[in-house]
């Protein structure tokens, strides 16, 4: 089948082409997983998270207006459903943590505590700031990218991204003059 | 502390700016030393946060990713459940852009009359190829069976996949309008000529089809629970492709001279 233009290929998928919603998930779907695992962290919630992402997205294509591309369009779904997944992921170990009470805490490896502070200063922040440090610094998309995506100012995603870094440093401050 | 300056220090730790907005940015931080304490912290904030050498779809082989889109295709609804469904695409892509002014004007029985020909007619565009093989060697049950199988497994794994969102309860709606359509679809298939296996099928599923249609319209997640149970005790998407294997073997056999 000749691959025709995005626009082309969304149109058919309207009219309901499993054969050209293929390609365009195929197109998208290694930037989908990529931008699932900074937010949830593990592959299977990735993978998880992108398929979800690309039958909703299908199922949402009458109401996709093309002002942003397919691509922003479906980021920001990953994105919204990769941050649930997330945050269900936290309230579930942190319900496993209260049942394990008494237990004796597990000793991670050096490395694996520290990605964990992180990860939790990461997730302690506000929801926007923790998007855009994850989509500007982890992901290494740019000011404008971040913008379309979170529809926001590119001013905002600036703002967003000091802030967010200002708070991850405050907190993991005790890691730099006790690094384990 | 210059606010302009202070929401580029990101982008001048990161080598982002043009070179005059880089030399701007080092002329004020050489002056300010809030700013100069600002970058220092950014720099260490940066420092702590993971960068990943590989991406992590790039961890993944070529064997997951072609299952993926396979995954995703296989969890989306049917086509038959979205207007223009079977008609070339881009005559369906056409009607599509321009509905309104079409549905509106005088054209609009003629082009019911052909949407109604083409749903009837084949439907190569979206269906199996072994589905077209078998409509030209004129197995109309065949092909009936294997539409209606086709059919069935989306509709179980989108039923098994679907998901409640925090707040948000599922809603079937679309769900049990297709299980409706495909337990007639059951009864008039029953009553053909079909093989042992086959037959025993679509009894089987047209059990979970009414389950499935007689779900509470409210959340009614006892009522999917039970459907979900159903289609894993019964096995009943192994032996729908084992089915669909089948008769694309025959329809194999029948094409080969």
């Amino acid at each position: 089948m000749p691959v025709g233009d995005e626009r082309q290929l969304i149109s058919r998928a309207r009219t309901g082409s499993h054969e050209a919603f293929r390609i365009l998930v195929e197109r998208h779907m290694k930037h989908a997983y990529n931008v699932a695992f900074s937010f949830v962290g593990n592959h299977e919630d990735a993978a998880d998270v992108a398929q979800e992402a690309f039958v909703r997205a299908y199922g949402a294509l009458p109401s996709f207006r093309e002002e942003a591309g397919f691509g922003t369009w479906l980021h920001r779904i990953v994105m919204n459903l990769a941050m649930n997944r997330a945050k269900r992921n936290r309230a579930r170990a942190a319900h496993e943590v209260e049942a394990g009470e008494g237990a004796p805490a597990a000793e991670g490896p050096p490395g694996e505590d520290l990605r964990g502070h992180i990860e939790r200063a990461l997730h302690e922040l506000p929801t926007l700031q923790r998007a855009v440090v994850i989509l500007r610094t982890m992901d290494g998309l740019s000011t404008k990218q971040v913008s379309g995506i979170l529809r926001c100012s590119e001013g905002t995603v600036k703002t967003h991204l000091f802030r967010g870094l200002k708070k991850m440093r405050a907190k993991l401050e005790f890691l730099q003059e006790d690094p384990r | 502390m210059s606010r302009h300056v202070r929401l580029l220090l990101y982008e001048y730790a990161a080598g982002e700016l043009s070179p005059p907005e880089a030399r701007t940015c080092e002329e004020h931080i050489a002056a300010c030393a809030a700013c100069r304490e600002e970058l220092r912290a950014l720099r260490e904030a940066l420092a702590l946060i993971p960068r990943r050498e590989t991406p992590p779809a790039e961890e993944r082989g070529e064997e997951f990713w072609r299952a993926f889109a396979t995954g995703v295709e296989e969890r989306l609804p049917a086509p038959a459940r979205r207007p223009f469904a079977g008609m070339p695409e881009k005559i369906a892509a056409f009607i599509h852009a321009n509905r309104v002014p079409l549905l509106a004007g005088s054209g609009a029985l003629a082009l019911a009359a052909i949407a109604t020909i083409f749903f009837l007619g084949p439907r190569a565009a979206n269906g199996p190829a072994p589905v077209a093989d078998a409509r030209a060697a004129g197995d109309t049950t065949t092909v009936m069976l294997h539409d209606y199988l086709r059919k069935s497994r989306v509709l179980l794994i989108g039923v098994e996949n679907a998901r409640a969102e925090e707040g948000i309860p599922l809603d079937f709606a679309l769900e049990r309008r297709q299980s409706r359509a495909l337990v007639s679809e059951a009864r008039f298939l029953r009553a053909q000529p079909l093989d042992a296996r086959s037959a025993r099928l679509v009894g089987e599923l047209e059990k979970i089809m009414i389950q499935l249609a007689n779900t509470d319209e409210r959340h009614d997640a006892g009522g999917v629970a039970i459907v979900r149970t159903g289609i894993r005790q019964n096995n009943l998407l192994f032996k729908i492709r084992m089915t669909e294997s089948v008769l694309d073997a025959g329809s194999a056999e029948r094409r080969s001279p």
